[in-house]
């Protein structure tokens, strides 16, 4: 039986960068980059692109500019990309020019995912350099929620009253689980168990088959304190933040159900500038 | 008068190949939907009104629909005729992608409106215009009334507006950087009023950071950062898309992470030189930059210089060697 407990954690301290990065007014997506082999977190990463005004600097490019001007003869191919949304396009081809080893992403990404969802620029075989693998789906309601309350926040600051179309995001329920993945592949990964899920979009993956799980039995804060740079670029990580983090999301069941009935809070800009 | 030239091609403008001044041609898609037998087609919510509604539901699209909804409905008749019922109408009220659900689309309406809706349905219509009056006919039968105004493309091709040898120019001096700093591609970015933001050399491609195209959109947000940094002004009416107006002349067709980067930057032009067979992402792959679903398009331009291409350019697409990183 395949146990995803430790992509489990490794995803959940890449969705609390992500976190982190709403206090500078970034987009909540966010990566880690690991040594497959030790696992040691090297980098991590969060979309930039708001304070640099470069549309360019998503999470994935500040985390490889990182390591890279640590060590400039960094193998690539060695490294596992740990991100919330699948990348880019951009970023997709990007990775697949750097080597990169693995990608492991939350949630699909709908509009410009280069994994598979818009285009299949992993594995494209017309496109020169090696195909890289990668799979997602870890966490995926749950990095879907921590984008959710970042749309909040800005329809919220928006100075006129925009027009409102699709009302009510926050509540709204998460969309098909969808991977790109053929079905040996899903097994591969995933393992045969886990069909179900696959077959229906109507589950979630979980770390242990037919338990569910709630984020803070996946990490502690000690956990989240020991993610390299985090503190010095975003802050003290302590235990009230972390509650804040864990409050922001729904438990899965043991059903592979996303659990509707908890409340959950939102993130509040506001308070957390008054606090500030 | 006015309507020979929207007909007829302007002198400069080749609407056949697709070509400018017989030296830009235009990258694009082969629309191979252009017999007509299948649009690409979209979803929209459909209702029935009463024809004294009319008035009101035209004014609520105009004010609060067409400018917010992403999907361009403006090549259909917004109403239609329902056979056999004299005092009813048919009305596209928005995208599927605008209001996702039914209830969404009664709230939008009781807020913006006191229109009373009488049924509503889901169709499928035409995503984009006709590309010739027969299809249009053959559309508006099977799916719902479209209006015929006219090849699109023809009528894009007619309007373009550049300074050709401006142009010239420009791809004169990128030729020339590109020689004289002995690099493998060059970029040069240049704003609205022609003025050039900056110039960037690349001389390795396997380094992904190096790519000119790169390169040249770190360099404007750079400047822009010293910018505002030196000015005080309000950073709230400010957009944060440097590049939206700008124009980009490349060496080469960018690979597909440079044209993607330039679809998040929002370019509004790309002008460039020699295809990289392999690695593109235009014309060699995907076409990126003008592709339905992306949230931003450019005209795409590749300069092909068919007034001497018996001599100075043949010899040095020879010359210059394809990308192929
Ligand atoms: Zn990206
Ligand atoms: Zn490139």
């Amino acid at each position: 039986m395949t146990d995803l407990t430790f992509l489990f954690q490794e995803m959940a301290k890449c969705l609390f960068v992500g976190y982190r990065a709403l206090t500078v007014n970034e987009t909540p997506v966010s990566c880690l980059i690991e040594d497959i082999e030790t696992n040691e977190i090297l980098s991590i990463g969060y979309n930039y692109t708001n304070i640099s005004l470069n549309g360019t600097k998503h999470a994935e490019f500040i985390a490889v500019k990182r390591l890279r001007d640590s060590n400039l003869n960094i193998d690539f191919g060695k490294v596992r990309l740990i991100v919330s949304v699948e990348p880019c396009i951009m970023c997709a081809s990007f990775l697949r020019q750097l080597g990169i080893g693995e990608v492991v992403y939350g949630c699909s990404n709908d509009r410009f995912g280069g994994n598979g969802t818009v285009l299949p620029i992993h594995s494209d075989p017309n496109l020169p350099q090696e195909p890289y693998c990668s799979y997602g789906g870890i966490l995926r309601s749950e990095a879907i929620q921590l984008l959710r309350n970042f749309y909040i926040q800005e329809n919220e600051s928006a100075p006129q009253p925009k027009i409102k179309k699709n009302k009510d995001i926050e509540n709204k329920k998460f969309p098909t689980n969808k991977f790109n993945l053929t079905k040996d592949q899903f097994v591969e990964h995933y393992g045969k168990e886990r069909l179900p899920v696959y077959e229906s979009g109507e589950y979630e993956i979980t770390p242990i088959v037919g338990k569910g799980y709630s984020l803070n039995e996946i990490i502690s804060l000690k956990d989240l304190k020991d993610i390299p740079f985090l503190e010095e670029e975003l802050g003290e990580v302590n235990e009230e933040v972390v509650n804040e983090f864990f409050d922001l999301f729904f438990d899965v069941g043991e059903d592979g159900r996303v659990n509707y009935g908890k409340t959950i809070r939102k993130y509040n800009a506001k308070k957390r500038h008054h606090e500030e | 008068m006015g309507r020979k030239a929207t007909k007829e091609a302007l002198e400069h403008v080749d609407l056949v190949n697709g070509t400018l001044y017989n030296s830009l041609k235009q990258i694009r898609v082969d629309c191979k939907g252009d017999n007509g037998d299948l649009p690409i087609l979209v979803s929209v919510w459909c209702c029935q009104i009463d024809t004294k509604q009319t008035q009101k539901l035209a004014s609520l699209i105009r004010d609060y629909i067409n400018p917010y909804d992403d999907v361009s409905l403006t090549h259909l008749k917004r109403f239609s005729r329902e056979e056999g019922k004299a005092m009813k109408l048919k009305s596209i009220i928005c995208s599927t992608e605008f209001l996702e659900t039914k209830e969404d689309v009664c709230e939008f309406i009781k807020e913006y409106s006191d229109i009373q809706i009488e049924t509503m349905h889901e169709l499928n219509v035409p995503r984009f215009p006709p590309p010739t009056r027969e299809i249009s006919q053959k559309w508006s039968s099977a799916y719902w009334p479209v209006s015929w105004k006219g090849n699109p493309n023809h009528q894009f091709l007619n309007s373009v507006e550049i300074d050709i040898e401006y142009v010239r120019n420009l791809i004169h001096s990128l030729k020339e950087i590109e020689k004289e700093s002995n690099s493998i591609s060059a970029s040069i970015f240049v704003n609205q009023e022609n003025k050039i933001q900056c110039t960037t050399k690349c001389y390795s491609h396997n380094d992904p950071f190096q790519h000119s195209i790169m390169q040249g959109i770190e360099q404007v947000s750079l400047e822009e950062q010293k910018k505002r940094k030196d000015l005080s002004t309000s950073k709230q009416d400010r957009s944060n898309y440097l590049c939206q107006n700008m124009t980009v002349f490349s060496s080469h067709e960018p690979c597909v992470m440079c044209c993607m980067a330039l679809v998040h930057s929002r370019i509004s032009r790309l002008i460039y030189l020699r295809s990289s067979p392999s690695s593109g992402g235009l014309e060699t792959n995907y076409q990126l930059g003008d592709r339905e679903g992306l949230n931003w398009k450019f005209e795409i331009w590749k300069w092909i210089d068919r007034k001497s291409e018996s001599n100075v350019a043949s010899s040095d697409e020879l010359l210059s060697n394809p990308i192929n990183y």
